[in-house]
């Protein structure tokens, strides 16, 4: 039997950040530009009100199913059968994930740094040390996260402040950007930047203190929130919407507006390469999970074995795409057309379900 | 001296001399004499990782070895200990402490029978003041 580690919730708080803030380094925020305009900012604040609320909901029904993750509770919902399916439809979501952002980092780094290394030895070159940390398990992975996190976090936020000087505040103009419907009503859609909600389904496990669970929801939710918000505001007041909807890696662009100096030159290489770090805790904490979801399903004893093949699966998915215009397009339907009604709809439906369950057996 | 002249000669840029000086100030860092031979062995390992695959293989080195060094342990107590796993603030291991009287617990990563360190309230006379 395998020993399930168990986290704090100062390591579960840096994991679930890691996957919030490495959604807004994969260009989330141009996606939200794109659908809002300069109302972005107003957009991101009421889906972040939104999403507190969904995680308030969440940790009330979660609360009756301590040290269960989202397969569990389908499993006590609805039998097997049910477990099974909910259980394949969020491997393949993570793995999916997964792919799309070694594949998307792998064709930018193509872009920006290395132009004449074959797409292949990048791909590799993010399997390989990510396939060694979630070999490791749990443990390794927030070990590792918890030391890069800090680093991370403090660069996105040089980030911003670094770039204030080429604000120009009359871009928040007009305030409601193409309009109310497509800020408030179209861009209800735009949910899909706290994606990262979907890790905190299956952390209940591994805490070391399930009480911790609300507490760890609440203040990701809203560090990625602060970040998100954040993100969109410095893109919008420093670059007219459109400019910023064209590029690859949004936060990349005020990347190379920062300057420190003369000694100091391309210093968006110290940010790209902490953000490499973020991505490989990311993508092994996304395989991880994948793991542990198909030992659940098809009970077996070890899942550290399954590392090997999953890894020769993304490697293959990573290939798949030809260009990162083809990445943009295919993340984009991915994360408005699936993920949403995953993670929205789905999920909160299976905690309902077996929350009236838990009820009618209680008065039985 | 011989710095001035490579960077006059076009032969290095300044900022290399810089990286160069401040990693040999660093290394006097080093507590123990003998890790200083472990330590440059793995300095080669890098310089041949960015020379291969630049920042990204450095990247890639840094986490394979975080990871490997997260994973051991010495007499059962993690060898990143108190950073990661983060140690409790109420003892004297931490990372970042809470005053000293605050410091009651004993490292949580120790596994301790007893995980108290010191009597509840150390500062009795305040509360007792409080209370008259």
């Amino acid at each position: 039997m395998e020993k399930i580690d168990r986290l704090s919730a100062i390591e579960t708080i840096g994991l679930i950040t890691t996957v919030m803030v490495n959604q807004i380094i994969f260009n989330i925020p141009n996606i939200i530009l794109q659908s809002s305009g300069s109302s972005a900012w107003l957009n991101i604040i009421f889906i972040g009100i939104i999403a507190i609320l969904f995680v308030k909901i969440i940790c009330q029904i979660f609360n009756k199913f301590p040290n269960q993750d989202i397969v569990d509770v389908a499993k006590f919902a609805g039998g097997n059968t049910f477990k099974t399916i909910v259980g394949i439809i969020y491997m393949l979501f993570f793995l999916i994930y997964n792919i799309f952002c070694i594949s998307y980092f792998a064709n930018a780094l193509l872009l920006i740094y290395f132009p004449s290394t074959p797409v292949i030895v990048l791909i590799m070159l993010f399997i390989f040390p990510i396939m060694i940390m979630a070999k490791y398990g749990l443990k390794s992975i927030s070990s590792v996260n918890l030391v890069f996190i800090p680093f991370v976090l403090l660069s996105v936020f040089i980030l911003f402040f670094g770039s204030a000087d080429n604000f120009v505040f009359e871009r928040l103009f007009p305030i409601l950007g193409l309009g109310i419907k497509e800020t408030f009503l179209y861009g209800l859609t735009n949910l899909f930047s706290f994606l990262g909600l979907a890790y905190l389904f299956f952390i209940n496990p591994y805490l070391k203190d399930s009480k911790d669970f609300k507490k760890i929801s609440y203040i990701s939710i809203i560090i990625s929130f602060i970040y998100l918000f954040l993100a969109i505001f410095c893109l919008l007041l420093s670059f007219s919407f459109i400019t910023s909807n064209e590029q690859l890696f949004s936060l990349y662009l005020l990347t190379r507006l920062l300057q420190f100096g003369n000694f100091l030159q391309r210093v968006d290489a110290i940010f790209i390469l902490l953000w490499i770090f973020n991505t490989f805790c990311f993508c092994s904490f996304g395989c991880f999970y994948i793991m542990q979801i198909f030992k659940k399903l098809t009970n077996i004893k070890i899942s550290k074995i399954l590392i090997y093949p999953l890894s020769a699966i993304t490697f293959c998915g990573a290939l798949v795409f030809n260009n990162i215009a083809s990445i943009k397009y295919i993340t984009q339907f991915f994360y408005k057309y699936i993920s949403l009604p995953i993670i929205f709809i789905l999920s909160p439906i299976i905690l309902i379900l077996a929350n009236l369950k838990y009820k009618k057996q209680k008065k039985g | 001296m011989l710095g001035d002249a490579a960077v006059s000669a076009n032969i290095v840029s300044p900022v290399l001399i810089i990286i160069v000086a401040f990693t040999g100030i660093c290394s006097f860092s080093i507590p123990d004499f003998s890790l200083s031979f472990t330590l440059r062995i793995f300095k080669f390992l890098y310089i041949f990782l960015g020379y291969l695959f630049g920042f990204l293989g450095i990247a890639i080195g840094i986490s394979i070895q975080l990871s490997i060094l997260s994973n051991l342990h010495s007499f059962g107590v993690p060898y990143l200990s108190p950073y990661t796993p983060i140690s409790n603030s109420d003892s004297n291991t931490s990372f970042f402490q809470n005053p000293i009287w605050k410091r009651e617990y004993r490292a949580d990563f120790l596994n301790t029978k007893r995980p108290m360190e010191a009597a509840h309230i150390s500062r009795k006379w305040k509360f007792n003041n409080k209370k008259e």
